[in-house]
């Protein structure tokens, strides 16, 4: 549920309004706007067990006015760098006001101007409208809520910045704690005179809820990075942020980046079996041309050219090996390519005694697969048994 | 003007209503009864009778009537009356009842075009039941009819009228079964925050427990009868009318604290075995009856705070219990069940026999009968202005409140000075000049039940009169509207969270979302298939929130798409299946599956049938359930596994031969009902269940398989298992996927180990009843005894060989083994029933 579609914020509600209010309000905004859409969203929000939903997808720990400072920035241009201080770059004062003054009629307020007024005078300093807006005080459930809602309506899709928005999900999804987001809920509810949430499970779940949502926003941002090849650079540099974040030793890494990397894999799916096709397609020529005993210069280009395809195989398939490995997960489709290709190496060395062609193959497939140990751990063997032989034959030569 | 009417069509008893917009009105039968028996009685000359007539002729003429039919209503179970040798769908029987209770209207309602007729159902009926009773009502010759669940109409008429607001409990006890409703009232606008209730529990439940512990002990030690009285053909007469005099007994004690149960000699008219004449006089005192419904009172208690809980609120939040139901007329019961959940009974009572019939008339006024669908009437009304101003009034048109609405809505700036006045045809009332700006919002006070008219004037800035194109405007207060129905149950179709991943529900609609429901889901195809291949993509539809496992849900239908219905293409492995589907108040959900790359539409495909379970299905699937619950038990204690063997006891005694429709329904929900509450168990000790399964894997590799695992292997079961652990920490639902890779990767060192195949094949061997096939057993156990006797085992056997040195024997009696285990087992997943059998080969999208 994203920010801008919670039963809150479509009935312009806040979460200390009481049931009369909520009521009323639905009934006002049900003449202004769509009638069913208002009928199931008061019914949501009346309901205690439902309107926990709204609440955890809405901003816990922000007072009601605040919300609406934040919520009508959203969808402008300073929105980029919403909950996400670690900004380098400061959005332009210039889009900013121009952002402003094409806000819907009506929906302009005090507080755009203000915003605006403070990017002025502090050169366009991002970081003291964070403190204006109280961003930096968000506790991780808001911060993640609002950072999805903005990932979706950044205006450049680069892999550096929707890496950065990522881990950046990533980050305060993991620092979650139900226990706070419990007692902030509560406190609201104290005062709009609904029942208090007593059972904490209730709120794991809605937790679990965000996290299939925000597994959908970052599949959608990363959807909407244009190339396959600027895909993969994104969730690179989203591991290798992972990588230089964590304790070397420690192996946990943030759940939203593991399910990250699940969704890059489905979407890279098509292109591993294509390109699996390719490699079955040459390994198949390599065997018809050693088998019809062509001349080692003829064949070198075809290993070659069958390396080069492994190796570009493996660069989309990294970041899944990476993954897997790391949960103890084995990526089959990494195994069935090793294996094929440790094949020919052995065929190449069996029925013809291409030693050079074997140690070749399986020099690169050692570097190439050197994430997965147990492929590893195989073609290191192979090599050790290739190299004695070739020693020993070193040895009669002389 | 429309006649609206509702009908209760019951388990025992069914009513019928009208509403004229103000008033309702419930229509007697020709006994002055509220309420007519749902019985049908043919007597010898083929006269049928229906109502009291035909339910007091029943204990007597048991064969000559039909009694309970709603209970199979959306089964294929026939309806014999083996007197006259006739023979009904349930269908039929209902469509009879509801003749006769529509010939207590007068003709010219009757016969009247604008009629409007609302018939309930019980929340827990299924779209295949719902489908049957829109069937019974087109046999019946009944106009437009809307179906609407029995909880919400009980809820529409206890909230009629009531000035006070708040959050009310329905418990709705009937003869078959037990709907609770939490319902809010604001201002009488309904909402049903939840609902839950037993599908066979009800008044027939109680006179069954007399029967059974008060009548034929009393019986027994009066009279010389038979150890097999319950099921001797001699005494078949006599426990029915013993049955139909202790139901009349049970109801006389609402009104006193004492009472007999009677049946004269004359009107028993048997003998024992001594040839003395029998008869009934059995005192029954109301404590003697409370200790006797006690555990189903109780279940009753447990299914209301389960549907409280589901609405997150505590007793404390509710206003009241509104009783709706025969049994709930017995005080002590509404005591109980006030006093255990600690929620005051009802002050503003309504008649408990004709709530439903009430309700569902007050709802028919709220339906548009002039739509296709029934559909329900706008609440909200436009009236358009001149089109140059792009100006709208916009106005709550129907509203259970003392007030109503209107919004100006304009899409352009409307000049300062401009200005609009509402007045009352009614009252002469006036709300004066008002700014016509958009957005403006103005109260207009209702003033009378039904219809009030409105006229609305707008003036520019000159004064001149702004010309609207309908400036009158009707508002209607109603009695209580619920403008939102909630669905009873989730429905979810099973899919594989990836491939060869294991199943999970898509869910089309979730318990308590809104119905109507119209949506598209988008899943992948998990298997390969090609034009005019005999195998099939399943869509199995499940009723039900177990999530894990998918299938212990009440199946709802299947949908299979077969190679045989596509005459080119192939649908290839996670190829797109886009699913539209609708589902209504009542009648089937509407399902088209979208596949485009063979350019083809599948739909108006039937998805339901016949989902009956027969006796030995049930009997089998008892057994599988309590061997979960054993398995449970040994590391778990909660009362609930308790209750789930008691719910499997009558399981236990069924004869999968039975063909007592009844019964094996009512075994069927105990099932059910049992494997709910063990979902329940494992949902509430998830954590300490799923530690203990990771516990016994991570030992079992310390102690038996690290040893011979390499240092690769190692690390990948390591980290597995912390990935494990997080799932559990995490409430992850992928932990069962992990531990099964776990216990795979155990096997798969395990598998490599001469010793471990080696003892493997002398276990096999000496396991022969565990297989179906015993020539195939016989012939590999022969096989592999050669092997063993080979040196090279020998060797291994007796430590001389090193197990390092690789034996391509043992490789052969590797073979052996792995064929061995292939033979199938007995007892094994031999399941005949067809939901189950199909594989699940649809993934998540």
């Amino acid at each position: 549920m994203d920010l801008l579609q919670n039963p809150f914020y479509i009935l312009n509600a806040t979460q200390r309004d009481n049931r009369l209010k909520i009521m009323e309000l639905a009934e006002e905004r049900s003449l202004l706007s769509d009638a069913n859409e208002c009928v199931a969203v008061r019914a949501e929000l009346i309901n205690p067990r439902k309107r926990l939903s709204a609440e955890v997808a809405w901003l816990p720990g922000v007072t009601p006015e605040r919300i609406y400072d934040i919520l009508l920035l959203l969808e402008s241009s300073v929105g980029n760098r919403l909950g996400c201080d670690k900004a380098t770059s400061i959005p332009p004062v210039d889009s900013l006001a121009s952002a402003l003054a094409h806000l819907p009629y009506g929906k302009r307020s005090n507080v755009a101007d203000e915003v605006l007024e403070i990017l002025k005078l502090s050169n366009g300093d991002f970081t003291e409208v964070a403190e204006f807006l109280g961003i930096r005080t968000l506790i991780p459930i808001a911060r993640a809520n609002l950072l999805a809602a903005r990932i979706l309506r950044l205006p450049d899709y680069t892999p550096d910045i929707i890496a950065e928005w990522i881990f950046a999900i990533a980050e305060a999804f993991e620092t979650i704690n139900p226990l706070e987001v419990l007692a902030m809920l509560n406190e609201e509810r104290r005062a709009s005179g609904f029942p208090e949430i007593t059972d904490p499970s209730a709120i794991e779940t809605e937790i679990q809820h965000r996290r299939y949502y925000y597994q959908q926003v970052i599949k959608l941002a990363l959807e909407n990075i244009l190339t396959a090849k600027a895909r993969v650079r994104t969730v690179t540099i989203v591991l290798l942020k992972v990588k230089n974040a964590i304790d070397s030793d420690d192996n946990h890494w943030p759940i939203l980046i593991e399910d990250t990397v699940d969704s890059y894999e489905i979407g890279a799916q098509a292109f591993l079996e294509t390109v699996e096709k390719n490699i079955e397609t040459q390994d198949r020529k390599i065997r018809i041309a050693a088998d019809e005993e062509t001349s080692g210069a003829v064949l070198v280009p075809m290993v070659d050219e069958l390396l080069q395809t492994v190796k570009d195989w493996n660069v989309i398939a990294q970041p899944i090996q990476l993954n897997r490995n790391r949960q103890g997960l084995r990526h089959n489709t990494s195994h069935d390519v090793a294996d094929r290709v440790r094949q020919l190496a052995i065929y190449l060395f069996n029925e013809y005694d291409k030693l050079n062609f074997s140690q070749k193959i399986l020099n690169t497939l050692q570097e190439v697969f050197t994430e997965i140990p147990t492929i590893a751990e195989r073609i290191t063997t192979d090599l050790e048994i290739l190299n004695k032989i070739a020693k020993q034959r070193e040895q009669q030569m002389f | 003007m429309i006649n609206y009417v509702g009908i209760d069509l019951g388990t025992t008893n069914s009513a019928i209503c009208t509403y004229d917009s103000s008033q309702t009105r419930i229509w007697k039968s020709p006994e002055m009864n509220d309420v007519t028996p749902s019985a049908i009685y043919i007597d010898r000359r083929g006269n049928k009778y229906i109502g009291k007539r035909a339910y007091d002729a029943a204990p007597r003429s048991p064969n000559n009537c039909a009694t309970l039919f709603k209970r199979f209503m959306g089964t294929s179970t026939p309806i014999e009356l083996s007197a006259v040798d006739k023979t009904f769908t349930p269908e039929e029987c209902s469509a009879d009842v509801l003749k006769v209770l529509s010939g207590y209207l007068p003709e010219e309602i009757r016969n009247s075009p604008d009629i409007g007729t609302v018939i309930t159902v019980p929340a827990a009926f299924n779209q295949m039941q719902k489908d049957a009773t829109m069937k019974a009502a087109e046999m019946a010759g009944i106009g437009k009819v809307v179906l609407l669940q029995e909880p919400v109409a009980a809820v529409m008429s206890a909230m009629k009228g009531r000035s006070t607001d708040g959050i009310f409990l329905i418990y709705d006890l009937g003869g078959g079964t037990l709907d609770i409703a939490i319902a809010e009232s604001i201002r009488g606008r309904v909402t049903l925050l939840a609902q839950g209730g037993i599908q066979m529990c009800g008044g027939r439940d109680f006179d069954r427990l007399l029967v059974d512990n008060l009548v034929r002990p009393w019986l027994h030690e009066n009279f010389e009868l038979p150890d097999d009285l319950a099921t001797n053909p001699t005494f078949k007469l006599l426990l029915r009318l013993s049955t139909w005099a202790t139901e009349r007994a049970k109801i006389e004690l609402s009104a006193r604290d004492e009472t007999m149960i009677n049946l004269s000699e004359v009107e028993a008219n048997t003998n024992d075995l001594n040839g003395d004449e029998i008869y009934l006089e059995i005192p029954l005192q109301r404590k003697t009856f409370n200790e006797l419904i006690e555990n189903q009172v109780n279940e009753t208690i447990t299914a209301a705070r389960e549907t409280l809980s589901e609405t997150g609120l505590t007793p404390n939040d509710l206003e009241s219990i509104v009783w709706v139901g025969g049994p709930t007329h017995y005080k002590p019961l509404r005591d109980k069940v006030s006093f255990e959940l600690g929620i005051k009974g009802d002050t503003l009572a309504v008649n408990p026999m004709t709530a439903v019939a009430e309700g569902a008339s007050i709802f028919a006024e709220s339906i548009d009968w002039r739509s296709k669908g029934g559909e329900t009437k706008n609440t909200r009304g436009e009236t358009l202005s001149s089109t140059d101003l792009g100006l709208t009034f916009v106005y709550t048109a129907r509203t259970s409140e003392d007030k109503s609405k209107i919004a100006v809505r304009m899409t352009q700036e409307s000049n300062p000075g401009a200005e609009f006045q509402i007045d009352s045809f009614d009252t002469g009332w006036t709300s004066g000049r008002i700014p016509l700006t958009d957005g403006t919002i103005a109260d207009v006070g209702l003033t009378k039940p039904g219809e009030n008219t409105f006229k609305i004037t707008a003036y520019d800035a000159a004064g001149r009169q702004i010309i609207i194109d309908q400036d009158e405007i009707v508002i209607t207060k109603t009695a209580a509207t619920v403008e939102m129905i909630p669905a009873s149950h989730s429905i979810a179709l099973e899919v594989l969270d990836r491939l060869g991943g294991r199943s999970v529900p898509a869910y089309l609609i979730r318990k308590g979302d809104k119905i109507p429901k119209k949506g598209n889901i988008t899943l992948k195809a998990g298997e390969l298939l090609e034009s005019g291949s005999s195998g099939s993509l399943n869509f199995k539809l499940w009723e039900g929130e177990i999530e894990n496992p998918v299938d212990d849900n009440r199946p709802a239908g299947i949908l299979r798409i077969r190679g045989s219905e596509f005459d080119h293409g192939t649908i290839p492995v996670n190829a797109d299946l886009k699913c539209d589907y609708e589902i209504p108040e009542g009648g089937q959900i509407k399902f088209e599956v979208e596949i485009e790359c063979i350019s083809q539409t599948f739909n108006d495909v039937y998805f339901y049938k016949d989902m009956t379970p027969n006796a030995a299905h049930i009997v089998q699937d008892a057994t599988r359930i309590r061997s979960r619950i054993d398995q449970i038990k040994e590391s778990v204690d909660d009362p609930k596994l308790q209750q789930a063997e008691e719910k499997l006891k009558t399981a236990s005694l069924l004869d999968p031969e039975e063909s007592d429709s009844e019964k094996v329904l009512s075994t069927n929900e105990g099932v059910l009902a049992a494997k709910k509450l063990l979902s329940d168990v494992r949902k509430d000790n998830l954590k300490e269940l799923r530690q203990i399964d990771l516990d016994g894997v991570v030992e079992f590799f310390d102690m038996y398989i690290r040893q011979h695992a390499k240092p690769s292997e190692e690390q990948e079961f390591d980290n597995l298992v912390e990935t494990a652990q997080r799932s559990i920490d995490n409430n992850n639902n992928d932990f069962e996927d992990h531990l099964g890779e776990l216990r795979g990767r155990n096997f798969e060192i395990l598998w490599r180990q001469d010793w471990f195949i080696i003892e493997e094949f002398n276990y096999l061997a000496n396991s022969s009843h565990l297989f179906a096939d015993q020539d195939r057993f016989e012939e590999l156990v022969h096989i592999g005894n050669r092997l063993m006797n080979h040196p090279e085992i020998q060797g291994i056997l007796s430590g001389e060989r090193k197990t390092t040195i690789k034996s391509e024997v043992v490789d052969q009696l590797r073979g052996v083994v792995a064929q061995i285990m292939s033979i199938p087992r007995i007892g094994g997943v031999a399941d005949h029933d067809e939901m189950r059998s199909l594989i699940t080969n649809i993934l998540t999208g």
